[in-house]
C-alpha cells in the first residue's frame, strides 16, 4: 500500500517492574515506526511485555514500570512531541485526542455509577468540547456506526450492556475527538467468536471509512492476518520479527514467528496441521544468557547459547532477530 | 398474580419498607415476651414487691402493675399481646415506675431529640471529614501524612468509645481545665429561653461538645483506614486507567471516578455505625450527664423502671431500624447497580 | 497457605507484629502473672493515691493498695470473656453459616432472615435490657449471653464464603466423587475459611471487651474479684478523675483495656492483609 508520512517513532525503548524479586524487563530496546493511515500488529505471548508497550505509548504504564531508555516521538500536524518529556497538561490534552486507546479491560472501562452519556460528556469537556449537544450528536453518530442504538445505550449504566457491546462503545468513544493514533490492546480476546467477527468487520469499516493508524496489540495471529498492514512479533521483550503482513505469513524467518503461524487454526487452515511452541514464556526476571528463545528453539546453535541476536534487515521491511537468519530461509 | 401486583412485588422501595415495618413488629413482639416470660418477669417482682412493701393483696398490686405496663394481666397472654400491639401502634407506652404519673411517651419525646442530634450531627462530621482525610492519604501514601493520619486511626478505632469519653473528661475536664464540665451538664443551657436564638443554638451545641467530640473522635478512623483501602482499590480499576487514557482532568477522576466508587463501601458501615453509637449512647451520655434516651436508659435500668427501659429500647431499636432505611435509600440512590439488582 | 509463609508475611507488617507481642504480652501478664505477683489487699490509709515508685511502678489506689498488682489480677477473668465468647460466637456462626449456606432454599432464607433482624436490632442496649432481667454474676453467664447476641455478622459472613467456594470446582469435583457433606465442610470449605474464622475471632473478642467492661461500668454485673471493668468502675464512682493525684488509678485500667483492644485490631488488620492478596498487593 502507499506509505503515509511518518507518525510515531518508538527507538530503543527499554521498560523494566520494580519487583521484590528484582527489575522485570518487561520491554527490551524496542524500535519500530508507525506510518499514517497504517495497520501496525504487535503480536506476542501474553507475559512478552507488549501490553506494558502499548501503555507506554501514552505515558499510562502503573508507577512501578520504570522506562530506563529510549524515545517515543509521534509527529501530528506537523509538531513532534516526545511523550517522555510532556507535562502532566500537554498529556492530558494529547490523550484521547491524538492518540486513542481502547484497553484489554474493555468490559470494566466505564464507571460503573454514571451513564454512558456522561461519559461521552466528560470526555468532550476534557477536550474543550463546550456544546453538550455537538458531543451528543457525535456520539449518537458513532454510536450508530458501530451498529447501537444510540438512544438506548446513552441512557444506561455500564452494567446494563453486554461485553460486545461495551467492547463497541468504547470503540464509539474512541473516535469521538477523530485522534490520528489508535491503539487496541487485545480488544477481542475477552469476547465470543461471533462478537469478535462484529468486533473486526467493525475495525475493517473504520480503515476503510477514518483513515486512522492503528496499533493491534494481540496474541492472536489470526486477528493480524485479517487486520494487519505490518507485523512486529516480540518475544521475551524484544522485537524479533518485523515484515509486512505477507512477509510474515510468506516468508517468516525466526523459528518463534514460525512456531506462531503453526499454532494459529485460521491461517494455515487445516486443523492437523497446527501445532504449538513447546516450553513456557521465559521468566522476564531471570532471562537466559544468549538469544532468549533458545530453550524452546528447535535447533539452537552453541552460538545462540553465547550472543543475542541484533535485529537486521533482510529484505526490504523485513527484519529479523536470528542468528541463523540464512539458513532458516526458505 | 395481576401484572401490577408484580410490579409492586418488585418495587425496590416497597420491599424495603415491608421488610422494616415487618423487623418492627418483630422487636415489639420481642420485647413484650421478654418483660412476660423471663424468668426474673419484671411484672411478679414489682406484683411480689408492692404486696410486701404495702401489705396490699394480690389482686390490688396486680392492678396496680396493670395499671402501669397498659396490661390487662388476668386475660390470656394472646390477648395481652394484641392489646399491648395496640397499645404500641400508638404510643401508648404506659406510666413511668419511677416517677410516678409521667406518661413514657412523653420521656421519650423529651429525651431521643438530643441524642438523634449529637450523633446525627457526629456522624455527619466524622464521615466527611473521615472519607475526606482516607482518599488524601491514600494519594499520598507513604507521607508523613499517611502515617501519622493512619497511627491516629488505628488507635482511636480500636479503644472503646467510652473509654476515650473518660479520657476527654479527665484531660480536657479536669486535668487541663479546658472545658468547664460541671456547668454543661444536661443538653442545654439553663435560663435561655428555647428558641432559634444565637445564645441558645451555641449553648446547645456548647453542652453536647463532649459527647459529640467523642463519638466523633471514636468513629473518624474507622472512616479513614476504609476509605484509604477503597480509595487504594479503585485506584487500580481499569475504568480509573481508562479515564486518564481519556485525558480527564485529575479533579474530575478523583471525584467521579475514584471518590464515588470508593465511597459505596463505605455505606454499609454507616449503617453499622449509626447502630453501634445510638447503641452505646447509654456509656457516653451518663458519662457526660447529657440528657439524651441513652441517658434515660441507664437510669432506668439503675432504677429497674421496666415500662420505660422497655420502651427506651425500642426507641432505640425504632431508630436505628429507620436510620438502616434512610441509608439503604441513599445507596440506592447512589449505585445504579442495586436496583437492577432486586428487579432481576 | 503454608504456616511458614504466614509467620514471613507477619515478619514484614511491624504493626501487625507489635499488635501480636502485645497480645501475647498482655494474655502471658494475665494467666501467669498472678502467680508470680501476689495481689495486694492491705488497706493502708495513710498511702491513697500515693504517686508511682519504683516498688509500686503504678502508685497506690484509693485505699492505698498497689495498684499494678490489680492490673495484673485484673486481666484474667476479662480475657477469659472475651475468649470464650470468641469460641462460642465462631461456633454458632460457623455452623450456622456453613449450614445455611450449604443446604440453601428455605432454611437459608430463615436463617438468613433471623440473622438481619438480629443484626439490626443494636446488640448493647439488648444487652442492657437482658442485663436487667437476668442477673449475670458469673462469666460464663455473662460470655454465654454476649456469643448469642454475636454470632449474626459472623455467620452471614461464613454463608457468603461459603456460597463462593461452593461453586468452585474442587467442591463440584468433590460432590461428583460423593464425598459426602461433612467431608466438604470440613475438609475443603473449612481450611479456606481459615483466615475469615481467625479475624472475626478477634473481632468478636473485641466487641466482647467492649460490651462487658460497658456493662460493668454501668454496674449492671454484679461481678465480684478483681477486674479491669471493675476498676474503672470503681475509680469513677468514687470520683478518682476530678484529683489530679488518682490519675495512674483510673487511667491503669482504661490503658491496658485499650492496649488490648488495639493489639488484637492490628493484628487482625495485618492477618487480614495476609489472607486478603489484593490489599497485600495495594499496600
Amino acid at each position: 500500500m502507499a506509505r503515509g508520512e511518518k507518525v510515531l517513532t518508538v527507538e530503543k525503548l527499554s521498560i523494566d517492574y520494580i519487583s521484590r524479586r528484582g527489575p522485570v524487563q518487561a520491554v527490551r530496546n524496542v524500535s519500530f515506526d508507525l506510518y499514517a493511515g497504517e495497520n501496525l500488529c504487535i503480536i506476542g505471548e501474553s507475559g512478552s511485555g507488549k501490553t506494558t508497550m502499548g501503555m507506554s505509548l501514552v505515558k499510562l504504564s502503573p508507577p512501578s514500570a520504570v522506562i530506563k531508555k529510549g524515545t517515543i516521538l509521534y509527529t501530528l500536524g506537523g509538531k513532534e512531541y516526545d511523550v517522555r518529556s510532556m507535562s502532566e497538561a500537554q498529556l492530558r490534552a494529547f490523550r484521547w485526542k491524538e492518540v486513542a486507546m481502547v484497553f484489554q479491560g474493555a468490559l470494566n472501562a466505564f464507571n460503573p455509577v454514571i451513564r454512558i452519556k456522561k461519559q461521552f460528556l466528560d470526555t468532550g469537556w476534557a477536550h474543550n468540547m463546550k456544546d453538550n449537544k455537538e458531543i451528543l450528536r457525535r456520539s449518537e453518530e458513532l454510536l450508530r456506526f458501530v451498529q447501537l442504538d444510540p438512544k438506548r445505550v446513552l441512557n444506561s449504566y455500564q452494567h446494563e450492556l453486554s461485553g460486545g457491546m461495551k467492547q463497541r462503545v468504547l470503540i464509539a468513544m474512541s473516535l469521538l475527538l477523530n485522534p490520528k493514533i489508535l491503539i487496541m490492546d487485545e480488544c477481542t480476546s475477552a469476547l465470543d467468536i461471533l462478537t469478535q467477527r462484529t468486533i473486526i468487520n467493525l475495525l475493517k469499516k473504520i480503515k476503510e471509512e477514518m483513515g486512522i493508524a492503528f496499533i493491534f496489540v494481540s496474541h492472536d495471529l489470526s486477528l493480524a492476518a485479517e487486520l494487519a498492514d505490518r507485523i512486529v512479533t516480540i518475544y521475551a521483550g524484544r522485537v524479533v520479527e518485523m515484515g509486512t503482513t505477507e512477509d510474515i505469513f510468506k516468508n517468516a524467518v525466526h523459528p518463534y514467528t514460525r512456531g506462531l503461524i503453526k499454532a494459529t487454526p485460521t491461517v494455515t487452515g487445516n486443523e492437523e496441521g497446527l501445532t504449538s511452541i513447546k516450553g513456557t514464556p521465559p521468566d522476564l526476571i531471570r532471562l537466559p544468557a544468549g538469544c532468549k528463545f533458545n530453550p524452546r528453539c528447535e535447533f539452537p546453535t552453541t552460538q545462540c547459547y553465547q550472543e543475542e541476536p541484533e535485529l537486521v534487515s533482510i529484505g526490504k521491511d523485513h527484519y529479523v532477530a536470528c542468528l541463523k537468519a540464512d539458513q532458516s530461509r526458505d | 398474580m395481576p401484572a401490577f401486583l408484580r410490579r409492586l412485588a418488585k418495587n425496590f422501595l416497597l420491599r424495603r419498607l415491608l421488610a422494616m415495618f415487618a423487623t418492627i413488629f418483630l422487636v415489639v413482639t420481642l420485647t413484650f415476651f421478654m418483660v412476660r416470660l423471663m424468668p426474673g418477669n419484671p411484672i411478679e417482682v414489682y406484683i411480689n414487691q408492692q404486696m410486701s412493701l404495702t401489705g396490699i393483696s394480690y389482686q390490688e398490686a396486680q392492678n396496680q402493675a396493670a395499671s402501669l405496663y397498659n396490661i390487662d394481666l388476668t386475660s390470656p397472654i394472646w390477648v395481652q399481646w394484641v392489646d399491648y400491639m395496640k397499645k404500641m401502634a400508638v404510643g401508648d407506652f404506659g406510666y413511668s415506675f419511677s416517677s410516678p404519673g409521667t406518661p413514657v411517651i412523653k420521656m421519650i419525646v423529651d429525651y431521643l431529640p438530643w441524642t438523634i442530634f449529637s450523633v446525627g450531627i457526629s456522624i455527619f462530621i466524622s464521615f466527611i471529614l473521615g472519607i475526606f482525610m482516607g482518599m488524601y492519604i491514600a494519594y499520598k501514601r507513604g507521607g508523613w501524612m499517611d502515617h501519622i493520619l493512619s497511627s491516629f486511626a488505628s488507635i482511636t478505632s480500636s479503644v472503646p468509645n467510652y473509654l476515650v469519653g473518660i479520657l476527654l473528661l479527665i484531660f480536657f475536664g479536669v486535668q487541663l481545665r479546658i472545658i468547664p464540665f460541671s456547668v454543661m451538664r444536661g443538653t442545654a443551657p439553663a435560663g435561655v429561653e428555647p428558641g432559634f436564638s444565637l445564645e441558645y443554638l451555641w449553648g446547645i451545641f456548647a453542652h453536647a461538645i463532649l459527647p459529640m467530640l467523642t463519638y466523633i473522635i471514636s468513629t473518624i478512623g474507622g472512616w479513614i483506614l476504609t476509605m484509604k483501602n477503597t480509595t487504594m482499590t479503585t485506584m487500580g480499576e481499569d475504568y480509573v486507567l481508562v479515564a486518564k487514557a481519556r485525558g480527564l482532568k485529575e479533579s474530575r477522576i478523583i471525584v467521579h471516578y475514584v471518590g464515588r466508587n470508593a465511597i459505596l463501601p463505605l455505606f454499609t458501615t454507616l449503617v453499622m455505625q449509626v447502630g453501634l453509637l445510638i447503641g452505646g449512647s447509654p456509656l457516653i451520655e451518663t458519662i457526660f450527664v447529657y440528657k439524651g434516651i441513652g441517658y434515660a436508659l441507664s437510669n432506668s435500668l439503675a432504677q429497674r423502671d421496666y415500662p420505660v427501659m422497655q420502651a427506651i429500647f425500642l426507641c432505640i431499636t425504632i431508630s436505628v431500624i429507620f436510620a438502616n432505611f434512610a441509608a439503604d435509600l441513599l445507596y440506592s440512590k447512589l449505585d445504579p447497580r442495586i436496583k437492577s439488582n432486586v428487579t432481576e | 497457605m503454608s504456616l511458614n509463609e504466614i509467620l514471613q508475611l507477619i515478619r514484614k507488617d511491624k504493626v501487625g507484629m507489635v499488635g501480636f507481642f502485645v497480645l501475647l504480652g498482655l494474655i502471658l501478664m494475665s494467666y501467669v502473672g498472678p502467680y508470680v505477683i501476689p495481689l495486694d489487699e492491705v488497706v493502708r490509709v495513710d498511702r491513697i493515691y500515693e504517686a508511682p515508685t519504683l516498688a509500686h511502678p503504678l502508685g497506690m489506689d484509693n485505699m492505698g493498695r498497689d495498684i499494678f498488682s490489680e492490673i495484673v489480677h485484673g486481666g484474667r477473668d476479662v480475657l477469659t470473656v472475651a475468649i470464650l465468647t470468641g469460641v462460642l460466637s465462631t461456633l454458632i456462626a460457623f455452623f450456622l453459616g456453613a449450614f445455611s449456606g450449604f443446604i440453601g432454599g428455605k432454611i437459608d432464607t430463615f436463617i438468613m432472615w433471623v440473622v438481619d433482624v438480629f443484626l439490626t436490632i443494636p446488640r448493647f442496649p439488648l444487652l442492657l435490657v437482658l442485663a436487667a432481667v437476668i442477673t449475670l454474676d458469673n462469666i460464663y453467664l455473662l460470655s454465654g449471653l454476649l456469643a448469642i447476641l454475636s454470632w449474626p455478622p459472623l455467620a452471614r459472613s461464613v454463608r457468603s464464603q461459603v456460597l463462593s467456594v461452593k461453586t468452585r470446582d474442587y467442591i463440584e469435583a468433590a460432590k461428583l466423587l460423593d464425598l459426602g457433606t461433612y467431608h466438604i465442610i470440613f475438609k475443603e470449605i473449612l481450611p479456606n475459611l481459615m483466615g475469615y474464622v481467625i479475624i472475626n475471632f478477634i473481632f468478636s473478642m473485641t466487641a466482647a471487651v467492649y460490651s462487658q467492661v460497658g456493662l460493668i461500668f454501668l454496674g449492671l454485673v454484679p461481678l465480684s474479684g478483681q477486674n479491669w471493668g471493675l476498676m474503672i468502675q470503681m475509680a469513677w464512682t468514687r470520683g478518682a478523675i476530678f484529683y489530679t493525684g488518682s490519675l495512674a488509678y483510673i487511667l491503669a485500667p482504661i490503658i491496658v483495656i485499650a492496649l488490648f483492644q488495639w493489639a488484637a485490631i492490628a493484628f487482625s488488620r495485618s492477618l487480614e492483609t495476609i489472607f486478603n492478596p489484593r490489599l497485600r498487593g495495594a499496600s
